[in-house]
């Protein structure tokens, strides 16, 4: 069994992630833990807990970091604002149960959960990564133990705060830069806009999981449907929705979802903070800290998320009756 | 303006053409005659009120035949929803239903305007037949009819029979022996199956068209349902709608492939319904009607959006959705 902690802002795509995390057999979910990013920390915080419900985990949930260490959300206008108002969509009205949130904090149970077990925990980082960086700060020779973080964000020459930043990354671009420098220790999967905005899921999947998917694919219909709005169609030009977290998980699954290229990853934090640079040539001499996804087999990261989430009869109707 | 009397069982496809219809600036809707087949007659006629009370449209709506002429069929079940419309909830004014019948409104509407009025008839034919058998020489001149049903090489009810001509086969045969006189062009399953509206066509829909949008949106739900149920589609077939696009626009089917042809309709046995049509001309019978059997589907889909919905969302429809 792999040894994992999420750690996440939920949000819409966040929670798709989770729901794919928890179907997959040999993942142990150790933990979720949260961070302030696409919502409030309450919010993201209530919507992992609704998650666990959900998803019927045995783990629970550590509430981290309020605010970023570069703080800029007062940039974000409302238009920014495209979870909905719970962060979920606002449609699905979803249980919890405040027994699932532990007292801990996220930094102390990601560095205590490491040093109980040296090179085995692996971290899906799908929101800012401030808890990521906090813990860093707090015991760098504990974090060097991890044994490999997947990360949501940044992109290669693509954006979606500005025309080259990405949300996660641009939310606390300071943490980023604290993350990739434990790159040259620990193995970091960089999974940004360049693969994410490609591999979208139409109308046409929703409603096929909508009504092949029973009652958890009506819930993704549910909350994936709420922020299918003009505004994808007129930034990206599609009708349907990136679900960027999912392509990180889909990937830490499956490393043959995406080509990556392992290479120096900077992050800009004065001007477009939170921007990722990055010579994906091949030919960099600087000193590597990343894989960085370049490609993305699109068919094979849709069909095998339809297969892990609602079995093999269905992936075989998805294959054979539906045209993105 | 063009004159058009709608002969109709809404029905969602049929709604989807009466409101298209309605919307166009070239189009006069003079009435709406109604008929047995996707629901009995008093839900398709109170469902024609409720169009047009949602349209805010000035005409009438005539009541038509309860059953078909041979009396065998039953309606379409739930393909509608319970009330044949989706089950979205829509009034209507009392008022918007006339005493004269369908086929007296029909005869004396084309006695009134020779050579004017042109029938969309996408509900089974029984009200045209009915009125053949009445006046035939005053059906003569009526300009043209447009008809959703039959099929050259498919069915749908039966493997050789749609469903409206199924329904009323003999009303149907009746209705051609007219197309020496009146030209008869036939919607057939061959095309409305070939234009599916998808679901990213329907969710694009939602969101560029408002208050309108949203209830075409609602009212489709069960058709979405039943078409990924029954043939795995990942959208659905709105029938009647291609007819009404074809009656405003021939150029949505290719020139070539309208074939001018002898068409025999089957009244009894496991055929019945079933559309003959010698498209090669192997039997030099007389020819009594137009049967298109290719579709520009991109047009269709985008003069759709464009009647309903104005030039802005299909610009957007063509820019975001087709390219």
């Amino acid at each position: 069994m792999r040894k994992i902690i999420i750690d996440t802002d939920p949000g819409t795509d966040d929670a798709i992630a989770i729901i794919a995390a928890s179907k997959q057999n040999d993942f142990d979910i150790l933990g979720i833990t949260t961070v302030a990013g696409n919502k409030g920390i309450d919010i993201t915080t209530s919507n992992a807990l609704k998650l666990i419900q959900l998803c019927t985990l045995k783990c629970k949930v550590y509430q981290g970091a309020e605010k970023s260490l570069q703080d800029q959300s007062h940039l974000m206008g409302d238009g920014d604002d495209s979870h909905g108002s719970d962060g979920l969509g606002g449609i699905v009205k979803l249980d919890y149960n405040l027994k699932d949130l532990s007292d801990k904090h996220a930094v102390d149970f990601i560095l205590e959960t490491v040093k109980a077990n040296p090179n085995e925990v692996e971290l899906l980082v799908i929101g800012p990564v401030t808890n990521i960086a906090l813990a860093i700060k707090k015991d760098f020779e504990t974090m060097k133990k991890v044994k490999a973080i997947y990360s949501m964000g940044g992109g290669i020459h693509s954006g979606n705060m500005n025309p080259v930043c990405e949300f996660n990354y641009w939310f606390d671009g300071l943490s980023t830069k604290l993350m990739f420098d434990l790159g040259e220790f620990v193995d970091i999967h960089m999974v940004g806009l360049n693969v994410t905005k490609p591999s979208y899921f139409s109308a046409n999947d929703f409603w096929f999981i909508r009504l092949e998917g029973g009652k958890l694919g009506r819930v993704i219909f549910d909350i994936q449907s709420a922020v299918m709005n003009t505004s994808g169609l007129k930034e990206e030009g599609i009708i349907g929705n990136i679900i960027h977290d999912l392509l990180t998980v889909m990937y830490m699954m499956d490393h043959s979802i995406l080509k990556t290229i392992r290479t120096k990853v900077h992050v800009s934090t004065k001007e477009y903070i939170g921007q990722t640079i990055a010579d994906i040539s091949g030919n960099s001499l600087e000193k590597e800290n990343a894989f960085v996804a370049i490609e993305v087999d699109i068919k094979k990261y849709k069909d095998s998320f339809i297969k892990l989430v609602f079995g093999e009869d269905v992936e075989l109707l998805y294959q054979n009756h539906v045209k993105s | 303006m063009r004159k058009i009397i709608f002969d109709t069982d809404p029905g969602i496809d049929d709604a989807y053409a009466i409101i298209t219809a309605m919307k166009h600036p070239d189009i006069k809707v003079l009435g709406i005659c109604t008929v047995a087949g996707n629901k009995g007659i008093e839900f398709t006629t109170t469902n024609a009120q409720k169009l047009i009370k949602l349209m805010n449209y000035d005409c009438q709506v005539y009541k038509g035949a309860k059953d078909s002429l041979l009396k065998v069929a039953d309606d379409a079940g739930a393909t509608h929803g319970i009330d044949g419309l989706g089950g979205v909830p829509l009034v209507y004014d009392k008022s918007s239903l006339s005493s004269i019948s369908a086929v007296d409104y029909i005869l004396n509407t084309v006695k009134e305007n020779p050579n004017e009025i042109e029938i969309i008839a996408i509900g089974p034919v029984t009200n045209i037949a009915l009125a053949i058998r009445k006046d035939k020489e005053t059906m003569k001149k009526i300009k043209a009819i447009y008809t959703m049903g039959g099929g050259v090489y498919r069915g749908n009810i039966t493997p050789v029979a749609e469903f409206n001509y199924w329904y009323d086969a003999q009303a149907t045969k009746e209705m051609f022996e007219l197309g020496v006189d009146v030209p008869i062009h036939m919607i057939g399953l061959d095309i409305t199956h070939k234009s599916i509206v998808t679901n990213n066509d329907l969710e694009f829909m939602k969101m560029t068209g408002g208050e309108l949008g949203q209830l075409l949106y609602d009212m489709i739900l069960p058709y979405v349902e039943a078409y990924w149920k029954f043939s795995k589609y990942t959208g659905c077939v709105i029938h009647d709608l291609l007819c009404m696009i074809y009656a405003i626009d021939q150029t949505v089917c290719p020139k070539e492939a309208i074939y001018h042809s002898h068409l025999e309709v089957s009244t009894t046995g496991i055929t019945i319904g079933q559309t003959v049509v010698d498209i090669v001309d192997s039997w030099k019978q007389p020819k009594n009607v137009y049967v298109p059997l290719k579709v520009d589907e991109n047009k269709y889909k985008e003069l759709f959006f464009k009647i309903v919905f104005g030039e802005e969302v299909a610009e957007m429809y063509r820019k975001y959705v087709l390219s």
